[in-house]
């Protein structure tokens, strides 16, 4: 994967390359193995993907690029995603789709998620294509 | 603990606090040498200054021991990690993406590692073509050997084990039973837990059916613990209703206990009428497990329903304990019935349980509870009323303080 400008937002994220559509989505995801297919999965689906491992990473990403949809994870290194989804509405211009994707425990987590403004969760392990398929609903 | 604030930060305290010893030493040598000048023999003297040079020096060497070991791990770690973030896009790319997989090649280290995290995350369709990479590449099949091989060290064998479990493969079965008799405590916990997880992932039903009753019988006869009876049935996931009521209807003591107590973690409602024939054992933890797994199961059969006075007035404490959980299943009116007596229960757990119950009994509940606080002849009662509203966030501390006074 290149680079194309964005290193400015964190060190480490990873723009992927432009597969023909403008969509933006940004992944905050700390585990490699999830991060990897949902990247893979969204470029697949024509999106142009940024991935960040943490809330900091994702906070400056939110501010410089503004992401049309966002897939992050609950247990972050550095902080909440539930704060995070919180954060996420309560900007002028939030991203068209948030969708928690966690590992803990199913019930809890899916409330906390939609209650704190998600539009959408799904449990690890996940299937890329209805993550795509959540993520396209209008 | 000066790690985590980075490798720089590490490494300069290190060189600091190690400076400061040597030269301490130097300064101390440099001292008394030229205070004994012509106060002392030279003999004396240079065994003074050999051995705080030579302690100097060991000093130096520790520090460039240390420092080089941290230079060299976290050389390997960073060329690790880089090497498991290539291999899981890659795998990312053939699993998802659809790309060709790598040319035949033995899949080990982070390779493996990497496609047992990938396939970890998958659910199907994806989660089987990860399967069959594992196959295709003998990765199972090496693991297999590795776990069963007592010329490995114990750490290895752990290690395979561990990706056997993560990885979840439905094969296995023969090594795994053998396993489950090794002298190793530690091999012996997670074959229960990599079996149980390979049960989950078989989906052919004669074979489930065999596989399950080979794993219901050794763990049976198991000694491990029953904690680890326990993580390892959870484990079981889709192949849990077979494997409880297979233990259910055959396992005794801790066994029987886990497999309840999973029964009602899992809510496996299926096998609500396999619980009521052990609330009556002779084993208190078989009989609480019993009413716990009712309690989880949210379900009230009428055969459980007629043992419920018995265990209320149990001479076992846990087991009233538990019983005033599954009383406040009944509808409102029986449960408050057999719920407010235990207010004034003689142990404070079963107080609690009781108040907490009544609380969460709808309205006329809550007010039993009010009015128990304040009016209740037992002081005890009055206090774990008073307790339970006030952590509950029903009155506030002034007037639990004032309720408190008063009564």
């Amino acid at each position: 994967m290149e680079s194309n400008g964005t290193d400015s937002v964190e060190q480490g994220a990873v723009w992927s390359e432009p597969t023909g559509s403008a969509t933006d989505a940004l992944v905050v995801e700390d585990d490699t193995a999830v991060a990897a297919i949902v990247r893979t999965a969204l470029e697949q689906a024509g999106y142009q993907v940024l991935v960040t491992t943490d809330l900091a990473g994702c906070r400056r990403a939110l501010k410089e690029l503004r992401p049309e949809i966002v897939v992050c994870d609950l247990d972050l290194p550095d902080g909440n995603g539930l704060d995070l989804v919180r954060e996420m509405r309560a900007l002028p211009a939030p991203p068209r789709r948030i969708v928690v994707l966690s590992g803990g425990a199913r019930d809890t987590a899916a409330v906390a998620a939609l209650e704190a403004g998600a539009h959408d969760f799904l449990a690890k392990p996940f299937s890329p294509r209805e993550l795509v398929a959540r993520l396209e609903l209008r | 603990m000066w790690r985590r604030f980075g490798e720089a930060a590490y490494a300069a305290v290190m060189v600091v606090v190690f400076t400061i010893q040597a030269g301490a030493l130097v300064l101390v040598a440099a001292v008394v040498l030229v205070a004994s000048r012509g106060q002392a023999s030279n003999t004396l003297r240079f065994v003074l200054a050999s051995a705080v040079s030579l302690t100097a020096l060991v000093v130096m060497l520790l520090t460039a021991y240390t420092l080089g070991y941290q230079w060299l791990s976290s050389r390997r770690e960073h060329r690790r990690t880089a090497e498991m973030n290539r291999w899981t896009e890659r795998w990312a790319d053939v699993v998802v993406g659809g790309s060709p997989p790598p040319k035949p090649q033995k899949v080990r280290g982070a390779a493996l590692e990497a496609l047992v995290a990938v396939k970890e995350q998958l659910r199907e369709p994806e989660r089987s073509r990860a399967q069959d990479l594992l196959q295709h590449f003998g990765v199972t099949a090496h693991l297999l050997g590795v776990a069963g091989s007592r010329r490995h060290s114990t750490r290895r064998r752990y290690d395979a084990l561990d990706l056997l479990f993560r990885a979840g493969s439905p094969v296995g079965f023969a090594t795994y039973a053998d396993l489950s008799h090794d002298p190793e405590r530690l091999i012996r916990e997670l074959t229960a837990r990599a079996w149980a997880r390979s049960l989950a992932s078989v989906r052919d039903p004669v074979v489930l059916d065999s596989q399950a009753r080979r794993f219901t019988r050794e763990m049976s006869d198991s000694d491990l613990p029953q904690g680890a009876i326990h993580e390892a049935l959870l484990e079981t996931a889709e192949a849990a209703p077979l494997v409880l009521a297979l233990l259910l209807e055959d396992a005794t003591g801790d066994v029987l206990a886990a497999a309840l107590d999973v029964a009602g973690r899992l809510q496996c409602v299926k096998m609500v009428d396999l619980v009521p024939a052990h609330l009556e054992s002779d084993d208190v933890d078989v009989v609480c497990s019993g009413w716990r797994a009712l309690t989880g199961m949210g379900a009230s059969p009428q055969a459980a329903v007629v043992l419920l006075p018995g265990a209320l007035e149990s001479e076992e404490e846990e087991i009233r304990s538990q019983a005033v959980r599954f009383a406040a299943l009944l509808p409102p009116s029986e449960a408050l019935e057999l719920l407010t007596p235990r207010l004034g229960d003689k142990s404070w757990w079963v107080r609690r349980s009781a108040a907490w119950a009544l609380l969460n009994s709808g309205a006329k509940g809550r007010r039993l509870l009010d009015d128990a606080s304040g009016h209740h002849p037992d002081p005890f009662a009055r206090r774990i009323a008073l307790q339970v509203l006030l952590e509950s966030g029903e009155i506030s501390a002034g007037e639990a303080m004032n309720r408190a006074v008063v009564s």
